[in-house]
């Protein structure tokens, strides 16, 4: 039986999330496969790495508990034995349990997580591991990269400029008067690097704007400011694959412009209409339309951009891919890629006829055939460099 | 481990669990521990249901077992040998006290008390005037008494015994507790465990009307063969008119019992044609003549239909119009376990758990070949008290799902298992197979396992005291 390490938790704003998206969307299907051991390890806020059964159990965090545990607890060690190995100590007699790892599975959003940090350890490992890998996590979460690359690949993106928080802080006057000069309000103040939505602004006015570079500088420093597609419809496709696309549904968010996706109607409530019910399907991002409701010709127009971009950026195992659409001109452009999507989007894949056992089984399999693929390419080369010494 | 399990603090919990999963008969559960199971196993489907008889039975194990424990540790304290033998003793001194406690009770409390029961209810059947139905089969007993209820209450004042409550003591404490005179059809579900209980239930009931539902071998463990429960069934006939006796149409009965047979195609001049089924239930015409009835049922599945035409039948003798009967029957929906469909996130699931015959799988499977579904799954353990049948009843489910064309199969793993995978083979599957060994697991994470589309059947359950 393979050993599956699930990773979650983090460095991270997008912390907590991380801790659902492992142990509901992760551990318990994979458990229910009964086809791997699963370890759950955990990254606290600080950055020390534990392992334990115990941190299966969401009521550890719920309830607060975690303090008490991490309090009582010895971190744990990775050992990089040509290949990973967790590593904790007994406290006994320095007796050590090792643990070898066969598989990672990354549940860690945001920053050091899902950003390529992680993914570049588990490459330096040599560990077989899910979802993007180093260089399309770095393009995905970096959403000016990611966006030069969709343009460099014909793909269409909504008008944005990039500012850095040192020339913001040195001359923010100039920034926003060059911001102004080429993009219209209403506008979107994001941080580069974050996803759910945490330090998003919707800005209609300069002061507005300098407000908002603000907040999003607390967060980062790289800032992305994007002009607001009119008659928007916004829309999110996950995908699963290496070089075989899957696309599960394309999915509309239930919201108005002016109360866009923040991360409030993402995770807290279900959804600002979520306890009021409605149409479309409660999932990890609250209320949306599911499928969305566009027209056949529209739909695949969106659904091919979603696929070429995820394409374009490099991505494998699995990705989101958000896109908006103004439904008079009827131009859908790439607006971000999420490397790691909340829950997997298990909600959108059971709903496109992937059980949720099915899609970690499935990702697992993509892990392993990928490493299989990167293990021919040849890393070495012979030269007589070192006899010169 | 299995010799472990006798040593815990559980093991008096799991113990009188037992007993009352074979309904506190002693001699059932001697049987049982003479198998010597593993403990630790048991209690994966149920608990304990905490009754009076159930609480004095703990506090005899306990009691019991805490002054063996007592007795262990003192003698461990004097460092004599007693200690050991103590030690090993304990686990059958409690099931020694909890069989005598059991069997002590049943015979001065139990036994009494019902053998009063009974002889007051008998008195009170001699005033009740209401017409009395008998209900009998193998299978399908508690679908034929639902419907009987559901389309004569459309005309007439109907009582009918409740759950799956067809033991004569129960029948007898239905009858002094619940039934008013006022009513105007009684309708009685038969058990049948061993040879003479339908005599003994009739003797008891006396019906006018009697309707027997299907044969198949169940209970195998007491009825030497297929024939002897036949036989016992045929025994009706003793109390009821043949015009009067509605009988499924399976050779073994109808050669057997005489009677009106009804089938899914019609009841004597009765025929049914455009049948349908769909997920919210079945449609077909019942024609004679030039008398046409349209019949909609919640009911899943063409083998509810002969059920359906013996009833309208019945209806009909007893004075029902055809609107009443029309309206009865669209009132019908799935009974709980029974061919019952629940959405679950996109997903159908039939819950078929209350289903324990062969007969009642093949009309399951063909159920699900004939639903739409992007993935069809069917989850079953097999089935229990099936006797010298067993393995070919086995071999002839393997033989059914290979022909169903599923996209996977869950098998809950048990002792006959190896025989469908076996049937499985010889038919030729070609699906996905899955050997699942915790079932309350599996059904309590159907969530994880299904998407929009799937179609999964879930039949029968295995119950604990089953190995």
């Amino acid at each position: 039986m393979k050993t599956v390490a699930v990773i979650f938790g983090g460095r991270s704003t997008e912390h907590d999330v991380s801790i659902v998206t492992a142990l509901a969307s992760i551990i318990k299907p994979l458990e229910l496969t009964k086809q791997y051991k699963v370890e759950a390890v955990y990254i606290s806020k600080n950055g020390a790495w534990f392992w334990d059964d115990k941190l299966k159990d969401i009521t550890l965090f719920s309830s607060g508990m975690i303090q008490e545990y991490l309090h009582k607890t010895q971190p744990i060690s990775i050992q990089l034995d040509g290949g990973m190995s967790l590593v904790k100590s007994s406290g006994i007699a320095g007796r050590k349990t090792i643990r070898k790892i066969d598989i990672v599975f990354p549940a860690t959003h945001g920053t050091f997580g899902e950003d390529g940090s992680l993914m570049g350890l588990l490459r330096m490992a040599g560990v077989p591991f899910v979802g993007c890998d180093m260089d399309a996590s770095v393009l995905a979460m970096d959403k000016v990269l990611a966006k030069q690359v969709a343009e460099s690949n014909n793909i269409p993106v909504s008008k944005y400029q990039k500012v850095y928080r040192d020339d913001f802080v040195r001359k923010s006057a100039d920034v926003l008067r060059g911001i102004e000069s080429s993009l219209n309000f209403p506008m979107f103040v994001k941080p580069v690097h974050l996803g759910s939505s945490i330090g998003i602004t919707r800005v209609n006015s300069t002061q507005e704007l300098q407000n908002g570079i603000e907040v999003a500088c607390h967060y980062d420093s790289k800032i992305i400011i994007e002009e607001e597609v009119p008659n928007l419809i916004e829309v999110t496709l996950p995908i699963i694959g290496n070089d075989q696309l899957k696309p599960a549904l394309l999915e509309k968010p239930l919201t108005k412009p002016e109360d866009f996706f923040d991360f409030e109607t993402k995770y807290m409530h279900g959804g600002k209409g979520g306890k009021k019910g409605g149409k479309g399907i409660k999932g990890s991002q609250g209320y949306s339309e599911l499928p969305a409701q566009l027209d056949d010709e529209l739909y695949k127009k969106a659904e091919q951009i979603g696929l070429n971009v995820y394409h374009a950026l490099g991505c494998s195992g699995i990705a989101r891919v958000d896109m908006l659409i103004d439904s008079k001109s009827r131009m859908v452009y790439f607006n971000e890629v999420n490397p790691l999507p909340g829950g997997l989007y298990e909600h959108n894949w059971r709903a496109a006829g992937v059980s949720s056992v099915d899609l970690v089984q499935t990702l697992i399999r993509l892990a392993e055939e990928k490493f299989q693929k990167q293990q021919q390419e040849n890393t070495m080369f012979s030269t007589n460099f070192l006899q010169q010494f | 481990m299995k010799l472990f399990s006798y040593f815990t603090p559980k093991t008096p919990y799991i113990l009188v669990y037992m007993l009352q999963q074979f309904e506190y008969n002693p001699s059932k559960f001697l049987n049982w521990i003479f198998t010597y199971p593993d403990l630790s196993n048991i209690q994966k489907r149920g608990k304990l249901e905490l009754t009076a008889r159930a609480k004095l039975m703990l506090a005899i194990g306990y009691f019991i077992w805490i002054i063996n424990v007592f007795f262990v540790v003192y003698n461990t304290i004097i460092m004599s040998v007693t200690a050991i033998i103590g030690l090993i003793m304990i686990p059958n001194i409690v099931i020694f006290s909890l069989f005598i406690s059991d069997y002590l009770l049943q015979s001065v409390v139990v036994n009494p008390a019902q053998n009063k029961e009974i002889t007051k209810a008998k008195q009170k059947l001699k005033t009740l005037k209401g017409v009395r139905i008998a209900v009998i089969g193998s299978f399908g007993k508690t679908t034929m008494k639902d419907l009987l209820n559901t389309v004569l209450s459309e005309g007439k004042k109907v009582a009918v015994t409740p759950g799956n409550k067809n033991v004569l003591i129960s029948h007898a404490r239905w009858i002094n507790r619940d039934v008013d005179e006022d009513k105007e059809v009684l309708v009685f579900e038969y058990g049948e465990s061993e040879p003479g209980d339908i005599n003994k239930l009739a003797n008891f009931s006396k019906p006018s009307i009697a309707v027997v539902t299907g044969i198949a071998p169940v209970h195998m463990d007491s009825y030497p063969n297929l024939n002897s429960i036949a036989k016992d069934f045929a025994c009706i006939s003793d109390f009821v008119k043949t015009e009067d006796t509605y009988i499924n149409n399976q050779e073994l009965l109808t050669s057997k019992i005489q009677g009106n047979i009804y089938s899914s195609s019609n009841i004597g001049k009765w025929e049914t044609n455009n049948v349908s089924t769909t997920f919210e239930g079945t449609n077909f015409t019942l024609t004679n003549g030039d008398e046409s009835l349209k019949i909609h049922t919640g009911l899943l599945g063409i083998h509810n239909i002969g059920p359906i035409i013996a009833v309208i039948a019945i209806a009909k003798k007893l004075g029902l119009k055809n609107e009443q009967i029309i309206t009865g029957v669209a009132k019908t929906l799935p009974f709980e376990h029974r061919m019952e469909p629940r959405q679950l996130q996109g997903a159908w699931i039939i819950d078929d758990t209350y289903n324990g015959n062969i007969e009642g799988m093949r009309a399951g499977l063909a159920l699900l070949k004939e639903l739409p579904g992007k993935r069809k799954i069917y989850v079953t353990p097999g089935l229990v008290d099936q006797g010298n049948e067993t393995d070919s009843v086995h071999l002839e489910l393997g033989n059914l799902i290979s022909a169903t064309n599923l996209d996977k199969v869950v098998l809950m793993k048990n002792s006959v298992t190896d025989i469908i995978l076996k049937g499985l083979k010889g038919g030729n599957y070609s699906g996905e197979i899955v050997i699942e060994s915790n079932p309350l697991e599996y059904y309590s994470n159907l969530e994880h396992y299904l998407a929009a589309g799937d179609v999964l059947m879930l039949q029968n359950d295995w119950p604990d005291s089953y190995k």
